[in-house]
């Protein structure tokens, strides 16, 4: 197991602003309950792992160096922040392949370190309302397990979801799930004898994988490996796990295990995560490549387009359900940094997602001044914009 | 239409740790997904059942209401019984008659059915195990010009195909599959 899930990679100057960073983000995790050792700050130097969540940030200085991994960075289309110590001081300090993306004003007293550690959280989509994770498993098999493991991963910042006890009486479970599961990075399956013959069926499998969730399954010791679940990262339980003479419903699981458990939890969310996000920035970076256009991927998560006529595009892309709250957050943001009549997308991923939902995306669509893009549909909509 | 042929399976630990070692289980599924999205609204994608691939695939057919035969499944009649059923309303699924001898023999001759069922115009290679290897020699044999693209990132069968074979440099740390898919697999979109 990798010993960290997300990376700030740090360019440009190395100075007191780094070290309050380091610190204001240790304190914000630790209040979130995220242990902050799961988030590195990684120097330029080293190379960093595409398929971890990565922000890079770069500390303006007047020498404005050029690290040599920025240009694989800006291909990646990873977001970086550029940092200066006054808005004035752009062209001084920040090297031109960075003058095109929006820049923070950060001193190491001022307000500037608090905006930038709620930049990081909310890249990593840190924050509990965006942290989901599943418990599935049978209750006459394991539900001692799945309290402790709710618990714990609750304590650890996660937005818990677990089978029975997460939804209200006459809520229609199936629907609900379905649901709810779009919303999540992570499911835990506890899979007990006569689990895989329970409420997990086929398609549920088969619509988490095609949603890009990660499946974390905990094998029951004498339960085996199958290769429709071949998705699946499995996780052996051994009786020594347990403190009791026999395994029983799990209620006498070491913590030793469920920390082990929770911390695997948190790396597979942050694999999907990076995935889920690097499919809709990447490709939507890409098509906008190949039809010659320039994107930029903006500090505050979302993506700049020059049109024709000096007019700016802008692409949001949104993990999960594009629901008309997140629609309308991400509107007041752009709103507030374009001209009123630039176009604004928001960028999806339809794969997975419910055909209600899709249908109601169509709706909202001539209702709202935005406009909702599945990634399959970038490259035709870009090309209404070449000339 | 583009045909396109898939060859894919996920190692599991149990089965051959040469494999499994460096598969990326993510990865595949990932490979798998971006397919999906990218060629199949303007081809189609004919591969061999796996009973984990065949219920995603068929899902997407499903939600993406496309036609019946946009995903064309094979199946050995030698493994009937242990695959789902509930698929063959959204694909194409063609079961190849059991012969006598094993699962080599069996495996061999829905793999010639398949590879001659269309005038291919690509292969795509994700993770698998020795079953990959297989196909990939056949595929070669029979379609010598069509374009063949391992994906080394998948890990496992796939890997060592891309680095046994002649290679473009750039896929060996492209993850960006739908964009790759795009752009070797499609048309180029300024010419359209």
């Amino acid at each position: 197991m990798s010993v960290y899930s997300y990376q700030v990679i740090t360019m440009g100057a190395h100075d007191d602003r780094l070290t309050a960073l380091k610190v204001s983000v240790e304190k914000r995790a630790t209040d979130l309950g995220i242990n902050p050792r799961t988030i590195a700050f990684v120097d330029c130097i080293t190379d960093y792992d595409r398929k971890l969540p990565a922000i890079g940030i770069y500390f303006g200085n007047t020498l404005r160096g050029v690290p040599h991994i920025l240009d694989k960075i800006l291909e990646d289309s990873i977001i970086v922040a550029p940092v200066v110590s006054d808005k004035t001081k752009v062209t001084d300090e920040i090297p031109s392949e960075l003058t095109h993306i929006n820049v923070i004003e950060c001193s190491a007293s001022g307000a500037g370190i608090a905006r930038l550690t709620s930049l990081i959280f909310e890249t990593f989509r840190l924050l509990r309302k965006e942290r989901g994770v599943f418990i599935s498993y049978r209750r006459k098999g394991s539900q001692p397990l799945a309290d402790k493991l709710y618990e714990d991963l609750d304590k650890r910042g996660f937005d818990v979801f677990i089978d029975v006890r997460s939804v209200p009486p006459a809520v229609d479970f199936q629907a609900e799930l379905w649901h709810r599961m779009s919303d999540v990075d992570v499911i835990v399956l506890i899979d007990t004898p006569g689990f895989r013959e329970g409420r997990w069926t086929s398609a549920e499998l088969a619509q988490a994988n095609l949603l890009g969730i990660q499946t974390l399954h905990l094998l029951w010791p004498g339960q085996t490996e199958d290769a429709k679940y071949a998705f699946s990262h499995f996780v052996k339980l051994q009786v020594t796990d347990f403190s009791g003479p026999s395994p029983g419903r799990g209620g006498t699981i070491t913590k030793k295990a469920v920390d082990q458990i929770c911390n695997l939890a948190e790396e597979l969310r942050a694999k999907a995560m990076a995935l889920r996000h690097a499919h809709l920035v990447d490709n939507f970076c890409d098509a906008a490549r190949d039809l010659r256009f320039n994107p930029s991927v903006q500090p505050e998560r979302w993506i700049s387009v020059e049109l024709a006529n000096k007019k700016t595009l802008a692409a949001v892309p949104t993990i999960g359900r594009p629901t008309s709250d997140r629609i309308n957050t991400i509107f007041e943001s752009i709103s507030s940094i374009n001209s009123p009549d630039v176009p604004i997308w928001a960028v999806y991923d339809s794969r997975g997602l419910h055909k209600d939902w899709l249908t109601h995306l169509k709706w909202l669509d001539g209702h709202l001044p935005i406009r909702t893009i599945s990634v399959a549909d970038i490259p035709q909509a870009l090309k209404e914009f070449v000339r | 239409m583009i045909e396109v042929f898939l060859s894919a399976s996920v190692p599991l630990p149990e089965r051959n740790r040469l494999y499994f070692e460096t598969a990326d289980v993510f990865l595949i599924r990932e490979a798998i997904r971006a397919l999906v999205e990218a060629v199949l609204p303007r081809g189609r994608v004919t591969f061999g059942g796996h009973p984990a691939i065949t219920p995603l695939m068929s899902l997407y057919a499903r939600s993406a209401k496309l036609d019946r035969d946009r995903i064309t499944i094979y199946q050995s009649d030698f493994f009937r019984g242990e695959m789902p059923r509930e698929n063959n309303d959204f694909a194409d699924i063609r079961y190849i008659e059991r012969i006598p001898g094993g699962v080599a023999e069996n495996l061999a001759l829905m793999r010639e059915r398949m590879l001659q069922s269309r005038n291919f115009d690509a292969a795509v290679l994700v993770g698998g195990m020795e079953g990959i290897k297989d196909e990939a020699t056949m595929f070669k044999q029979l379609y010598p010009h069509a374009k063949i693209l391992p994906l080394p990132t998948t890990g496992a069968a796939a890997r060592m195909e891309y680095f046994e074979g002649n290679y473009p440099p750039a896929w060996e740390n492209e993850i960006s599959f739908a964009s790759l898919f795009r752009r070797e697999l499609l048309p180029n979109p300024l010419s359209e």
